[in-house]
């Protein structure tokens, strides 16, 4: 059987399994064991311990549950509705109202949660029954949430980073601080959308007033002071290159306790469920992570990555034709396979042949993520279009078609990124050097 | 993404699956924190955190498995699954746990000849710590071995399932 042959069964295996609804890390290892049996036998597989060992004792990976963890103690202690509350009063001055605060405050969760689940549940939840009641257009509300959830993977801490940053060694540090211009640039694009769409259909969002007193005033910003401290605690002496990303997570959950005590409801109850979903929403990233590990290994003992490399590289396709078949390749699989899976999967057989074509890996990370960003709102799978329909009582189909609007504008960042790779790439050229 | 866990009280599985994987989670964080403060305010570093820390990885990514299978907490696509009757889910929930087992299952003697073999060729960590690497490498078969055991449980509810 061909090499080639053989890692279209496994794919088609991994697609297949993966649709069935198999658990997502074991959809990915079950088919890397069955590639590594088909081609090497039993003895194939006699490296597994070693390559599991040196695979997960990885210092890079370890922000992950610490990033994690610091997003759960800020959520179990209520200070997600706070950011709402306080946005809600400051933005909602701006044509579009509470829409725009959903923008603002995802934007604004995503700096302390690396995911987007995590932010379109944690703003969705305490936005979207204020929406319905106040009459905002059913499928602009939901599509915002969706889409601007998406920004919980692009403005740093993000999980996606990790993990690329992990498989492609690439500096963290540099991929968290890269992803900020674009992650405003989106905020901002996603908030002039809804001005200009509320400006030609005011009937899509009623006038909101703004705060009426200095009280209101002091009250909204005070709301904002956790998050301000959080924020600047972990990401500024990230960006001041005093802490590795890890020390920067350690530093947030810390900080995260702090502000949490003063200013939510946290008690020995909301710290036990914070420990617990942490635990469970780690072991299955990790799994993931290490399951694609595993794969990653399968492929190169079949030496699939230098195959693939050789018979692109013999195309001798142009950078535009590669970025254009790199385009067509995420946005088909950004509607098949989920967030993670989708760096997992074809990072380890891509890598190689990005750095043939002379292409920037911290740029293409955040390339990576905003086609991911595009995944989590595509149907049939975008995970993002689940998490708004689990806490509405609208239809599916009305929160894909809120989020189209959105799609559009990721793709125009998408465009910007690539004909100016500047946007990702001048901030984590001025940073400090990590310790 | 938080998980919104089931009511129902922690079996004694999940239990030790939850206090293992919580207690490494609780030392990554202090460690860090201990090396932050050590860095910044005495100018001076454990030399060992970095070590200690993917130790910890290890024990936070194996361990926490059994919770997670447990409590459902893998993410999956339910595109076909919301199609499928209860005979239908309930025939590929079992094809998928005995798939999940005899994965983990393979995956796990290898961990346990890894191990072995550390113990044996008393291998131990290049680092000034020089720690006997059979020690967090044990992590990695425990962990796999309380996921097999709920895996286990697991497939006996399917066919009994099936059965009824």
């Amino acid at each position: 059987m061909s090499a080639g042959l053989e890692v279209a069964i496994v794919l088609v295996v991994f697609l297949g399994l993966l649709a069935a609804g198999m658990a997502i890390p074991f959809a990915i290892g079950v088919p890397a064991i069955v590639y590594l049996l088909l081609h090497g036998g039993v003895a194939s597989l006699k490296g597994i311990g070693l390559m599991s060992w040196g695979s997960m004792n990885s210092f890079a990976l370890t922000a992950i549950p610490l990033f994690i963890l610091m997003a759960e103690i800020m959520q179990h202690s209520g200070l997600s509705f706070r950011i709402y509350r306080g946005l809600a009063k400051l933005v909602c001055v701006i044509p579009g109202g509470l829409l725009q605060t959903n923008i603002a405050g995802c934007a604004l969760f995503a700096a302390i949660s690396g995911s987007s689940v995590a932010t379109a549940a944690a703003i969705g939840t305490v936005a979207l029954p204020q929406l319905i009641r106040r009459g905002y257009h059913r499928p602009l509300a939901a599509g915002s949430l969706a889409a601007g959830g998406t920004l919980g993977i692009l403005i740093p801490p993000s999980i996606a980073m990790i993990v690329y940053g992990t498989f492609t060694e690439t500096s963290v540090s540099k991929l968290f601080i890269a992803g900020i211009v674009p992650g405003l640039l989106l905020t901002a694009m996603f908030m002039a959308y809804v001005l200009i769409h509320s400006l030609i259909k005011p009937e899509i969002a009623p006038r909101e007033k703004g705060p009426q007193t200095m009280a209101e005033l002091v009250s909204a910003l005070s709301d904002l002071l956790p998050f301000a401290l959080v924020i600047g605690g972990t990401m500024g002496s990230l960006y001041a290159g005093w802490v590795t990303p890890t020390e920067a997570a350690a530093m947030g959950c810390a900080v995260g306790l702090v502000v949490s005590a003063i200013w939510g409801k946290l008690g020995w109850a909301e710290l036990r469920k914070a420990m617990v979903s942490s635990v469970m929403i780690s072991g299955n990233i990790l799994l993931i992570v290490y399951t694609a590990f595993v794969f990653s290994y399968a492929i190169s003992v079949a030496g699939v990555g230098e195959n693939l490399t050789s018979w692109l590289v013999a195309m001798k396709l142009s950078r535009l034709e590669f970025f254009v078949a790199l385009f067509v390749l995420y946005t088909v699989l950004g509607c098949l396979v989920e967030s993670l899976g989708m760096i997992v999967i074809t990072v380890p057989l891509l890598y190689p042949v990005l750095l043939k074509y002379g292409i920037d890996p911290v740029w293409f990370g955040i390339i990576l993520v905003l086609y991911i960003e595009l995944g989590q709102i595509s149907p049939p799978i975008g995970i993002n279009l689940f998490v708004i329909q689990s806490i509405w009582d609208g239809k599916l189909s009305e929160v894909v078609w809120g989020t189209l609007p959105f799609h559009l504008l990721m793709f125009v960042l998408l465009i910007m990124l690539m004909v100016w790779p500047e946007i990702a790439l001048w901030l984590p050229a001025q940073m400090g050097k990590p310790p | 993404m938080s998980e919104s866990p089931d009511a129902r009280p922690f079996d004694p599985i999940e239990r030790i699956s939850l206090w293992l994987s919580a207690s490494c989670l609780i030392g990554m964080t202090s460690l860090m924190l201990i090396e932050v403060i050590l860095r910044g305010v005495f100018n001076s570093t454990t030399e060992h955190s970095d070590e200690l820390v993917g130790y910890l990885l290890i024990g936070v990514s194996f361990l926490s498995l059994a919770l997670c299978q447990s409590r459902g907490a893998f993410h999956r696509v339910e595109m076909v699954q919301m199609r499928l009757g209860p005979r239908g889910k309930a025939v590929s929930a079992l094809v998928f746990d005995l798939l999940s087992f005899a994965y983990i299952a393979l995956t796990n003697w290898y961990f346990l000849q890894f191990v072995m073999s550390s113990y044996r060729r008393e291998a131990q960590a290049p680092t000034m710590l020089a720690t006997p690497l059979w020690i967090p490498e044990t992590a990695m078969v425990v962990g796999a071995t309380l996921l097999l055991i709920v895996l286990g449980r697991a497939i006996v509810r399917d066919v009994k399932a099936l059965a009824a």
